[in-house]
């Protein structure tokens, strides 16, 4: 349980970082005159960040320096690495 | 060199990493499954019966006491592992004299236990997952030192593409998430992109501690230089730099029957009955993962044996708890190691079980693994690269590049699959078997080179392909054809290392089909290794969940 919601939680996090850059913002949302302005990137991107750093912190948290930082890293290649696929490959209508 | 600084950087990045890339690839592959070496390891020896059901630690006890009293009884060392989730069975273990008369060096032998009858299991001679893994840093025809070396140089190269590559790569947040797949060039520097950033963390680790691992051989000037030269003056550093801590104290022994206190009136003994049932009356939460006895024969008996107990809760990245018992005056000492004394030597053991995820559970396992394939991924694009760039004018030389890319790329993955292959097929009274194991997975290289060079260039990868994905894809078919573990009587008995390592093939051959299929229309098969990450991924939360 822990383990899958450090990944949703990293994954939330990685979401918003991505959907802070304004390439990936418009492909996701596709509507023109809602051009990413740059204090919504810039929550957005704070919001993501703050997630980030929730995860990691939590894992520390729980398993202690040493383990909770390599849970971290791993995870976080596994989630970020899924963000880009998301990205690449879904259709959005 | 070129006089701007990112260029230069650039320039170094493509020759340092063009310099060793094939070797790096073999690295990254082999060292990856070390990953999941006992897994391999339990293919590898079909006949080892799993337990399923929760045996007495006693009895396992005395079925291996007797095993190795009537196998090993002028062996110096003991050792009897008991079933974890990892390993479902039974081992003992014990290091053989040198026998002059029969020509044997001093070795260490195996043996696997029934569960219950107690009864020795004949295993097939293999070279198991070990010696796969080893691979990839003793490259096994050389002399181990030479290995050592080489390897070592190699991920000196590899530390300076990653930084390198992190210098030159100049909107690394900007496109973090950025993947342009079906674009040609664009689309393979974004792969590779990819590949690199996102595990970053886990290339810098590897990459960074391997090169220490293997730095007693590869600094051995430096330890010259203090403690002089050759292998007895080395001996002083590694014994100085090896000091534990350790945590002394003269004990009773915990008593949990009364036969055992009446035998224990008349004078301290040790035993492993007694060493076993102490331990679990001191650690009733953990479980006792190895029992040993050292030092058993010494012939000046100027030293008592000293019992080990190895508990399997481990702490951090640490390894397990050990527990030392020995009779000393005819007091009990009980000692516990509590790390290394030195901060070297700590670091050192840091970055070892990092390297090595000893530590790891399933999920982290898995991810160690993905890691280490999107490293072999990261090196296969650049190889990619290298030559895609230079398509536009093509010498025969870059086209032999081409060719050669892949023969190592999917040659590599095509050679192991041989390795397991050979497991399978080679005669089980074959001298030698374990030996040829190895041969039959370089023969299978050096023909996918052959191939490859006499194959026309534009058919050569989806030739390679195509192999590779028959190749796995018919594995476990023949695993049921020459044994009796077919998909479905791994799930009857609950064999799930067996499982997983059948269908984890059937999945490699699923994306080497894949890529085939791909490449033939028209896309880009990175695309597919995209994919194929997504299936692994999902494996590994699959697993873990």
């Amino acid at each position: 349980m822990l383990i899958l919601s450090q990944i949703l939680l990293q994954l939330l996090g990685f979401t918003l970082l991505s959907l802070s850059l304004s390439r990936n913002y418009s492909k996701v949302i596709k509507s023109t005159n809602k051009r990413l302005t740059k204090r919504t990137s810039w929550i957005i991107r704070a919001c993501g960040y703050s997630l980030l750093i929730i995860a990691v912190f939590w894992a520390l948290n729980s398993w202690g320096v040493a383990l909770g930082l390599v849970y971290s890293f791993a995870t976080a290649t596994l989630t970020a690495t899924f963000t880009v696929i998301l990205l690449t490959y879904t259709r959005s209508t | 060199m070129k006089s701007r600084f990112r260029q230069s950087m650039g320039w170094l990045h493509t020759w340092a990493g063009f310099a060793f890339a094939w070797l790096l690839f073999f690295i990254f592959v082999t060292g990856s499954l070390g990953y999941f070496e006992n897994e391999i390891d339990r293919w590898m020896k079909p006949e080892i019966a799993i337990v399923d059901d929760a045996i007495d630690d006693f009895e396992i006890l005395n079925s291996a006491k007797q095993q190795l009293t009537v196998l090993a009884s002028d062996a110096e060392q003991w050792y009897l592992a008991y079933p974890s989730k990892r390993n479902p069975y039974i081992k003992i273990s014990w290091l053989q004299p040198a026998n002059a008369e029969l020509g044997m060096p001093k070795q260490w032998h195996e043996e696997y236990l029934a569960p219950h009858t107690g009864k020795i299991t004949p295993t097939r001679e293999t070279s198991g997952g070990e010696t796969l893994y080893r691979l990839h840093y003793n490259l096994h025809y050389v002399p181990a030192v030479v290995g050592y070396l080489i390897t070592s140089l190699a991920t000196l190269f590899m530390l300076i593409g990653l930084v390198t590559g992190v210098i030159i790569h100049k909107k690394i947040f900007i496109e973090f998430f950025t993947f342009r797949a079906g674009k040609g060039l664009r689309a393979w520097l974004d792969v590779h992109n990819v590949f690199s950033v996102l595990p970053l963390p886990f290339h810098l680790m590897i990459t960074y501690s391997g090169l220490v691992l293997l730095m007693g051989i590869s600094f051995s000037p430096v330890i010259d230089a203090t403690y002089g030269e050759g292998k007895k003056m080395h001996r002083q550093f590694y014994n100085e730099s090896k000091t534990e801590n350790k945590q002394q104290q003269t004990i009773n022994l915990n008593t949990a029957d009364l036969s055992l206190k009446a035998e224990l009136s008349h004078k301290p003994v040790l035993s492993l009955k007694t060493v076993l049932t102490d331990a679990k009356a001191r650690y009733k939460n953990q479980t006792v993962s190895y029992l040993g006895i050292i030092d058993r024969n010494i012939a000046d008996n100027t030293e008592q044996p000293s019992f080990q107990v190895w508990l399997d809760g481990n702490e951090g990245i640490e390894f397990a708890t050990l527990l030392s018992y020995r009779l000393v005056d005819g007091q009990i000492q009980l000692e516990e190691s509590l790390g290394k004394t030195h901060s070297a030597a700590k670091i050192y053991d840091i970055l070892e079980h990092l390297h090595e995820g000893l530590f790891a559970d399933t999920y982290l396992r898995w991810l160690y693994f993905i890691s280490g394939l999107l490293g072999a991924a990261m090196i296969a694009t650049s190889m990619i690269i290298w030559v895609k760039k230079r398509q536009n004018h093509p010498t025969k030389f870059i086209i032999l590049i081409d060719k050669l890319n892949a023969a190592v790329v999917v040659g590599l993955p095509i050679a192991i699959a041989a390795y397991f292959w050979s497991n399978r097929l080679l005669p089980l009274a074959m001298s030698n078997r374990a030996e040829w194991e190895l041969h039959s997975l370089f023969i299978v290289l050096a023909a996918c080179a052959c191939f490859c060079i006499v194959r026309a260039a534009d058919k050569v990868w989806k030739s390679m392909l195509w192999i590779a994905a028959t190749v796995y894809a018919l594995l476990p078919i023949g695993n049921m054809l020459t044994t009796e573990h077919s998909l479905l009587a791994s799930v009857q008995q609950g064999d799930w290392l067996m499982l997983g390592f059948d269908l984890s093939m059937l999945c490699f051959a699923g994306c080497f089909a894949l890529a085939a299929v791909l490449l033939k229309t028209g896309q880009n098969e990175t695309e597919l290794t995209m994919k194929t990450n997504v299936k692994k991924n999902m494996k590994g939360v699959i697993k873990t969940c």
